[in-house]
């Protein structure tokens, strides 16, 4: 399934700030990533 | 799974052209020539009270013609656009794109747009262009965001939206949206986002988001909450959102930007 990734160097600086891949696609060509987290959005108020 | 659109062409041979939207590993299916156009993903807007940026727009890169075979790999990587800002402060920076693989030096990339200021009064700044020359690779810089999104720029820098206007910045890529593309060219929307004011979530207009490469519409209340700016088109900065209230801005959602995409199209002869 796809996702949005961060890409980090070895040295945990962000090289890419949020690409869209699936998780086996970032494991085969980064070392260093994580999943994106996206800030919360509280619900909508009337 | 890339989208793959044919183009017709003379002698009843088919040069297709595939719409990439998720970052992969492509093999060519056929040998032949291909352009390659590369674009990342656009900023987000910004909220803000006093100070609201929009977002920037994201660079554009493109191969003009590479002679492919079926023995020939390809890693495309496509940025994200920036996720939507609610409640006060900057937008977020959109992804980069690149793309490397047989016959192509190193790794050419597109960044991403800014993301929209609301912590200073700059404006975002547009994705730069960076890579070997060796391939003809070449582009542009994206289109700052000032309020209201910027926008793609295929054959010179990006536009930036008008601080009179308030619209979303148009592209200068010929008309009819990214799937009239063909045979090396891209194409793109025609209409940066309308700016708007005091609209309830439900009156919400379509026309504020920026068609495709335009960017997003600034959006402004000074009596509600839960008001949206317009989501910047493909790899286009999405519109600033602006409260005269401090209590409301908590509830502004600014425009989300466009995300990257790569375009690879065969070409004839």
């Amino acid at each position: 399934m796809s996702s949005k990734w961060v890409i980090k160097d070895a040295g945990g600086n962000i090289t890419n700030p949020c690409i869209t891949a699936e998780e086996s696609f970032v494991a085969a060509n980064f070392e260093y990533y994580e999943a994106f987290v996206p800030a919360e959005v509280p619900d909508l108020t009337a | 799974m890339p989208v793959k659109l044919g183009g017709g062409g003379g002698g009843g041979k088919t040069y297709p052209q595939y719409f990439i939207v998720n970052s992969q590993t492509w093999v060519p299916p056929e040998d032949g020539n291909i352009c390659i156009h590369v674009l990342g993903g656009g900023g987000s807007g910004a909220v803000g009270t006093t100070i609201y940026g929009g977002g920037a727009a994201a660079a554009y890169g493109k191969i003009a013609s590479l002679a492919v075979t079926t023995a020939g790999s390809f890693t495309l990587v496509v940025g994200a656009g920036g996720n939507m800002r609610m409640g006060l402060g900057d937008g977020v920076t959109g992804g980069n794109s690149t793309i490397a693989g047989t016959g192509i030096t190193g790794t050419l990339t597109c960044g991403g747009g800014e993301g929209g200021i609301q912590s200073s009064a700059a404006n975002a700044g547009g994705g730069a262009v960076s890579g070997s020359a060796n391939e003809g690779w070449a582009g542009f810089s994206g289109g700052t965001g000032t309020i209201s999104g910027g926008a793609v720029g295929v054959y010179a820098t990006g536009a930036t939206a008008s601080s009179v206007s308030f619209l979303g910045a148009k592209t200068d890529a010929g008309p009819g949206g990214i799937l009239a593309s063909r045979y090396g060219t891209i194409c793109g929307g025609q209409r940066g986002g309308m700016w708007q004011s005091n609209q309830s979530a439900e009156d919400q207009s379509d026309h504020i988001h920026g068609e495709d490469f335009c960017g997003g519409g600034y959006a402004y209340s000074s009596v509600g909450i839960n008001s949206f700016s317009g989501n910047g088109g493909i790899g286009a900065g999405g519109g600033a959102c602006r409260s005269n209230n401090s209590t409301y801005a908590g509830y502004m959602r600014a425009g989300t930007g466009g995300h990257g995409i790569i375009l690879i199209q065969y070409l004839p002869g």
